[in-house]
Protein backbone atom coordinates (compact mmCIF):
# COMPACT_ATOMS: atom_id res chain seq x y z
CA UNK A 1 0.00 0.00 0.00
CA UNK A 2 1.26 3.48 -0.95
CA UNK A 3 2.31 5.57 1.97
CA UNK A 4 1.95 9.33 2.42
CA UNK A 5 5.42 10.01 1.04
CA UNK A 6 4.81 8.00 -2.13
CA UNK A 7 1.51 9.74 -2.75
CA UNK A 8 3.17 13.15 -2.36
CA UNK A 9 5.89 12.07 -4.79
CA UNK A 10 3.29 10.86 -7.26
CA UNK A 11 1.46 14.19 -7.29
CA UNK A 12 4.67 16.21 -7.39
CA UNK A 13 5.87 14.17 -10.37
CA UNK A 14 2.80 15.38 -12.29
CA UNK A 15 3.02 18.98 -11.20
CA UNK A 16 3.94 20.67 -14.48
CA UNK A 17 4.30 24.38 -15.04
CA UNK A 18 2.02 25.51 -17.83
CA UNK A 19 3.52 28.12 -20.17
CA UNK A 20 1.46 31.25 -20.69
CA UNK A 21 1.56 31.20 -24.52
CA UNK A 22 -0.57 34.33 -24.78
CA UNK A 23 -3.23 33.08 -22.36
CA UNK A 24 -2.95 36.14 -20.08
CA UNK A 25 -3.12 38.49 -23.03
CA UNK A 26 -6.30 36.85 -24.29
CA UNK A 27 -7.85 37.14 -20.84
CA UNK A 28 -7.08 40.87 -20.60
CA UNK A 29 -8.55 41.48 -24.05
CA UNK A 30 -11.70 39.64 -22.99
CA UNK A 31 -12.21 41.54 -19.74
CA UNK A 32 -15.40 43.59 -19.62
CA UNK A 33 -15.29 47.24 -18.57
CA UNK A 34 -15.19 47.89 -14.88
CA UNK A 35 -15.66 51.31 -13.45
CA UNK A 36 -13.27 52.42 -10.79
CA UNK A 37 -14.93 53.08 -7.46
CA UNK A 38 -12.29 55.56 -6.32
CA UNK A 39 -13.96 58.71 -7.75
CA UNK A 40 -17.17 57.85 -5.86
CA UNK A 41 -15.24 57.33 -2.65
CA UNK A 42 -13.41 60.63 -2.99
CA UNK A 43 -16.52 62.56 -3.97
CA UNK A 44 -18.59 61.08 -1.14
CA UNK A 45 -15.82 61.87 1.31
CA UNK A 46 -15.59 65.51 0.32
CA UNK A 47 -19.37 65.92 0.33
CA UNK A 48 -19.47 64.58 3.87
CA UNK A 49 -16.69 66.96 4.91
CA UNK A 50 -18.51 69.83 3.26
CA UNK A 51 -21.78 69.03 5.01
CA UNK A 52 -20.07 68.66 8.37
CA UNK A 53 -18.25 71.98 7.93
CA UNK A 54 -21.53 73.61 6.96
CA UNK A 55 -23.06 72.77 10.29
CA UNK A 56 -20.07 73.25 12.58
CA UNK A 57 -18.71 76.55 11.22
CA UNK A 58 -20.31 79.18 13.47
CA UNK A 59 -22.91 81.31 11.78
CA UNK A 60 -22.66 79.53 8.46
CA UNK A 61 -26.11 77.98 8.61
CA UNK A 62 -27.54 81.36 9.64
CA UNK A 63 -25.82 82.99 6.69
CA UNK A 64 -27.21 80.37 4.28
CA UNK A 65 -30.77 80.62 5.62
CA UNK A 66 -30.68 84.46 5.57
CA UNK A 67 -29.46 84.51 2.00
CA UNK A 68 -32.07 81.99 0.87
CA UNK A 69 -34.80 84.04 2.63
CA UNK A 70 -33.52 87.20 0.98
CA UNK A 71 -33.60 85.46 -2.41
CA UNK A 72 -37.17 84.26 -1.94
CA UNK A 73 -38.29 87.70 -0.70
CA UNK A 74 -36.68 89.42 -3.71
CA UNK A 75 -38.35 87.08 -6.15
CA UNK A 76 -41.68 87.51 -4.35
CA UNK A 77 -41.42 91.28 -4.74
CA UNK A 78 -40.18 90.96 -8.29
CA UNK A 79 -36.87 92.53 -7.33
CA UNK A 80 -33.39 91.60 -8.43
CA UNK A 81 -31.81 89.46 -5.70
CA UNK A 82 -28.43 90.38 -4.26
CA UNK A 83 -25.27 88.83 -5.67
CA UNK A 84 -24.61 86.95 -2.45
CA UNK A 85 -28.11 85.42 -2.50
CA UNK A 86 -27.64 84.25 -6.09
CA UNK A 87 -24.23 82.82 -5.23
CA UNK A 88 -25.64 80.87 -2.29
CA UNK A 89 -28.54 79.66 -4.44
CA UNK A 90 -26.26 78.31 -7.16
CA UNK A 91 -23.92 76.89 -4.54
CA UNK A 92 -26.77 74.87 -3.03
CA UNK A 93 -27.85 73.76 -6.52
CA UNK A 94 -24.29 72.66 -7.32
CA UNK A 95 -24.08 70.70 -4.08
CA UNK A 96 -27.40 68.95 -4.72
CA UNK A 97 -26.36 68.26 -8.31
CA UNK A 98 -23.05 66.74 -7.19
CA UNK A 99 -24.77 64.52 -4.64
CA UNK A 100 -27.30 63.42 -7.26
CA UNK A 101 -24.60 62.69 -9.83
CA UNK A 102 -22.59 60.75 -7.27
CA UNK A 103 -25.55 58.63 -6.26
CA UNK A 104 -26.49 58.01 -9.89
CA UNK A 105 -22.94 56.85 -10.73
CA UNK A 106 -22.76 54.29 -7.93
CA UNK A 107 -23.37 50.69 -9.00
CA UNK A 108 -26.10 49.15 -6.91
CA UNK B 1 3.11 36.96 -3.86
CA UNK B 2 4.35 39.89 -1.80
CA UNK B 3 2.72 42.54 -3.92
CA UNK B 4 -0.56 40.69 -4.48
CA UNK B 5 -2.33 43.08 -2.13
CA UNK B 6 -1.05 46.09 -4.05
CA UNK B 7 -2.02 44.65 -7.43
CA UNK B 8 -5.47 43.68 -6.16
CA UNK B 9 -6.00 47.18 -4.72
CA UNK B 10 -5.06 48.79 -8.01
CA UNK B 11 -7.33 46.47 -9.96
CA UNK B 12 -10.25 46.92 -7.55
CA UNK B 13 -10.06 50.67 -6.88
CA UNK B 14 -8.70 51.95 -10.17
CA UNK B 15 -9.81 49.26 -12.61
CA UNK B 16 -6.13 48.84 -13.48
CA UNK B 17 -5.96 46.13 -16.17
CA UNK B 18 -2.17 46.05 -16.13
CA UNK B 19 -2.20 45.20 -12.44
CA UNK B 20 -4.75 42.46 -13.05
CA UNK B 21 -2.70 41.19 -15.97
CA UNK B 22 0.23 40.63 -13.63
CA UNK B 23 -2.00 38.64 -11.32
CA UNK B 24 -3.20 36.52 -14.23
CA UNK B 25 0.39 35.86 -15.35
CA UNK B 26 1.33 34.79 -11.83
CA UNK B 27 -1.60 32.44 -11.28
CA UNK B 28 -2.52 31.15 -14.74
CA UNK B 29 -0.27 28.09 -14.44
CA UNK B 30 -1.52 26.71 -11.10
CA UNK B 31 -5.16 27.47 -11.92
CA UNK B 32 -4.98 25.86 -15.37
CA UNK B 33 -3.13 22.86 -13.97
CA UNK B 34 -5.72 22.46 -11.21
CA UNK B 35 -8.58 22.59 -13.71
CA UNK B 36 -6.74 20.32 -16.18
CA UNK B 37 -6.48 17.60 -13.55
CA UNK B 38 -10.01 18.21 -12.27
CA UNK B 39 -11.42 17.73 -15.77
CA UNK B 40 -9.52 14.50 -16.26
CA UNK B 41 -7.01 15.92 -18.69
CA UNK B 42 -9.34 17.92 -20.96
CA UNK B 43 -7.00 20.72 -22.10
CA UNK B 44 -9.51 22.81 -24.03
CA UNK B 45 -12.16 22.57 -21.36
CA UNK B 46 -9.71 23.45 -18.60
CA UNK B 47 -8.52 26.45 -20.61
CA UNK B 48 -12.10 27.67 -21.10
CA UNK B 49 -12.92 27.19 -17.43
CA UNK B 50 -9.73 29.02 -16.43
CA UNK B 51 -10.67 31.93 -18.68
CA UNK B 52 -14.15 32.09 -17.11
CA UNK B 53 -12.60 31.96 -13.64
CA UNK B 54 -10.29 34.89 -14.31
CA UNK B 55 -13.08 36.97 -15.83
CA UNK B 56 -15.21 36.28 -12.74
CA UNK B 57 -12.27 37.27 -10.54
CA UNK B 58 -12.01 40.57 -12.43
CA UNK B 59 -15.72 41.30 -12.08
CA UNK B 60 -15.77 40.48 -8.37
CA UNK B 61 -12.37 41.72 -7.31
CA UNK B 62 -13.98 44.48 -5.28
CA UNK B 63 -15.37 41.78 -2.99
CA UNK B 64 -11.98 40.27 -2.20
CA UNK B 65 -11.14 40.68 1.47
CA UNK B 66 -7.46 40.99 2.28
CA UNK B 67 -7.94 38.72 5.30
CA UNK B 68 -7.67 35.75 2.94
CA UNK B 69 -4.84 35.08 0.50
CA UNK B 70 -5.58 36.03 -3.07
CA UNK B 71 -4.58 32.55 -4.29
CA UNK B 72 -7.12 30.93 -1.95
CA UNK B 73 -9.83 33.23 -3.28
CA UNK B 74 -8.82 32.48 -6.87
CA UNK B 75 -8.83 28.71 -6.33
CA UNK B 76 -12.31 29.06 -4.84
CA UNK B 77 -13.53 30.85 -7.96
CA UNK B 78 -11.90 28.23 -10.19
CA UNK B 79 -13.45 25.40 -8.18
CA UNK B 80 -16.90 27.02 -8.27
CA UNK B 81 -16.56 27.58 -12.02
CA UNK B 82 -15.78 23.89 -12.51
CA UNK B 83 -18.58 22.87 -10.15
CA UNK B 84 -21.12 25.07 -11.96
CA UNK B 85 -20.01 23.60 -15.28
CA UNK B 86 -20.46 20.05 -14.01
CA UNK B 87 -23.94 20.81 -12.65
CA UNK B 88 -24.93 22.39 -15.93
CA UNK B 89 -23.80 19.45 -18.00
CA UNK B 90 -26.56 17.11 -19.10
CA UNK B 91 -24.34 14.08 -19.20
CA UNK B 92 -21.23 13.19 -17.15
CA UNK B 93 -17.79 14.48 -18.18
CA UNK B 94 -16.54 12.35 -21.05
CA UNK B 95 -13.37 10.40 -20.62
CA UNK B 96 -10.69 12.20 -22.63
CA UNK B 97 -8.42 9.17 -22.84
CA UNK B 98 -7.96 9.52 -26.56
CA UNK B 99 -4.43 10.86 -26.75
CA UNK B 100 -5.69 14.03 -28.42
CA UNK B 101 -6.82 15.61 -25.17
CA UNK B 102 -4.14 14.11 -22.96
CA UNK B 103 -1.38 16.59 -23.69
CA UNK B 104 1.48 15.07 -21.73
CA UNK B 105 1.47 16.41 -18.21
CA UNK B 106 4.72 14.66 -17.59
CA UNK B 107 6.21 16.23 -14.54
CA UNK B 108 8.20 19.28 -13.56
CA UNK B 109 9.44 21.35 -16.43
CA UNK B 110 7.75 19.26 -19.11
CA UNK B 111 5.96 21.07 -21.92
CA UNK B 112 2.22 21.09 -21.15
CA UNK B 113 1.40 20.92 -24.84
CA UNK B 114 3.59 17.89 -25.57
CA UNK B 115 1.90 15.80 -28.20
CA UNK B 116 2.40 12.42 -26.57
CA UNK B 117 0.71 11.10 -23.46
CA UNK B 118 2.74 8.50 -21.64
CA UNK B 119 1.24 5.55 -19.87
CA UNK B 120 2.41 7.14 -16.64
CA UNK B 121 0.28 10.21 -17.29
CA UNK B 122 -2.74 8.22 -18.40
CA UNK B 123 -2.40 6.13 -15.26
CA UNK B 124 -2.32 9.22 -13.07
CA UNK B 125 -5.33 10.83 -14.72
CA UNK B 126 -7.16 7.49 -14.66
CA UNK B 127 -6.36 7.18 -10.97
CA UNK B 128 -7.84 10.62 -10.38
CA UNK B 129 -10.99 9.56 -12.21
CA UNK B 130 -11.75 6.82 -9.72
CA UNK B 131 -12.06 9.46 -7.03
CA UNK B 132 -15.26 11.30 -6.35
CA UNK B 133 -15.25 14.94 -7.40
CA UNK B 134 -14.74 16.24 -3.86
CA UNK B 135 -12.01 13.69 -3.14
CA UNK B 136 -10.21 14.58 -6.38
CA UNK B 137 -10.44 18.29 -5.61
CA UNK B 138 -9.13 17.88 -2.07
CA UNK B 139 -6.28 15.59 -3.18
CA UNK B 140 -5.18 17.94 -5.96
CA UNK B 141 -5.28 21.00 -3.75
CA UNK B 142 -3.43 19.29 -0.92
CA UNK B 143 -0.80 17.19 -2.70
CA UNK B 144 -0.26 19.12 -5.91
CA UNK B 145 -1.15 22.73 -5.17
CA UNK B 146 0.27 22.66 -1.61
CA UNK B 147 -2.80 24.12 0.07
CA UNK B 148 -3.43 23.49 3.75
CA UNK B 149 -6.54 21.75 5.05
CA UNK B 150 -7.78 25.09 6.38
CA UNK B 151 -7.43 26.78 3.00
CA UNK B 152 -9.00 23.84 1.21
CA UNK B 153 -12.00 24.05 3.53
CA UNK B 154 -12.42 27.72 2.49
CA UNK B 155 -11.96 26.88 -1.18
CA UNK B 156 -14.49 24.06 -1.11
CA UNK B 157 -16.67 25.72 1.52
CA UNK B 158 -16.91 22.69 3.76
CA UNK B 159 -15.68 21.82 7.26
CA UNK B 160 -12.07 20.79 7.88
CA UNK B 161 -13.12 17.36 9.11
CA UNK B 162 -14.93 16.77 5.83
CA UNK B 163 -11.77 17.72 3.93
CA UNK B 164 -9.76 15.31 6.06
CA UNK B 165 -12.26 12.56 5.25
CA UNK B 166 -11.96 13.30 1.54
CA UNK B 167 -8.16 13.14 1.79
CA UNK B 168 -8.25 9.92 3.76
CA UNK B 169 -10.56 8.19 1.28
CA UNK B 170 -8.69 9.68 -1.67
CA UNK B 171 -5.38 8.33 -0.41
CA UNK B 172 -6.84 4.87 0.12
CA UNK B 173 -8.29 4.74 -3.38
CA UNK B 174 -5.09 6.00 -5.05
CA UNK B 175 -2.99 3.56 -3.04
CA UNK B 176 -5.30 0.70 -4.01
CA UNK B 177 -5.18 1.71 -7.69
CA UNK B 178 -1.40 1.68 -7.82
CA UNK B 179 -1.03 -1.51 -5.76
Amino acid sequence: MMNEKKIKELFKAHKADIPDDGFSERIIRRLPERRSILPQIIMSGFIMIGLILTFIVPGFTTLISEQISSLITSIHHLQMPSASSITVYFGVLALLGTIGYSVARVDI
Amino acid sequence: MQNDALLVSRAALLGDRKAFSRLVEAYQSPIRRFLFNLTGGDEELSKDLAQDAFVKAWLNIGQFRAAAKFSTWLYRIAYNTFYDYMRAKVSTVSTPLNGRSLSGVEGNGTDYKSASATDFNIDFLQALKILKEDERTAMLLFYMEDQTVEKISKIMNCPKNTIKSHLHRGKEKIATYFK
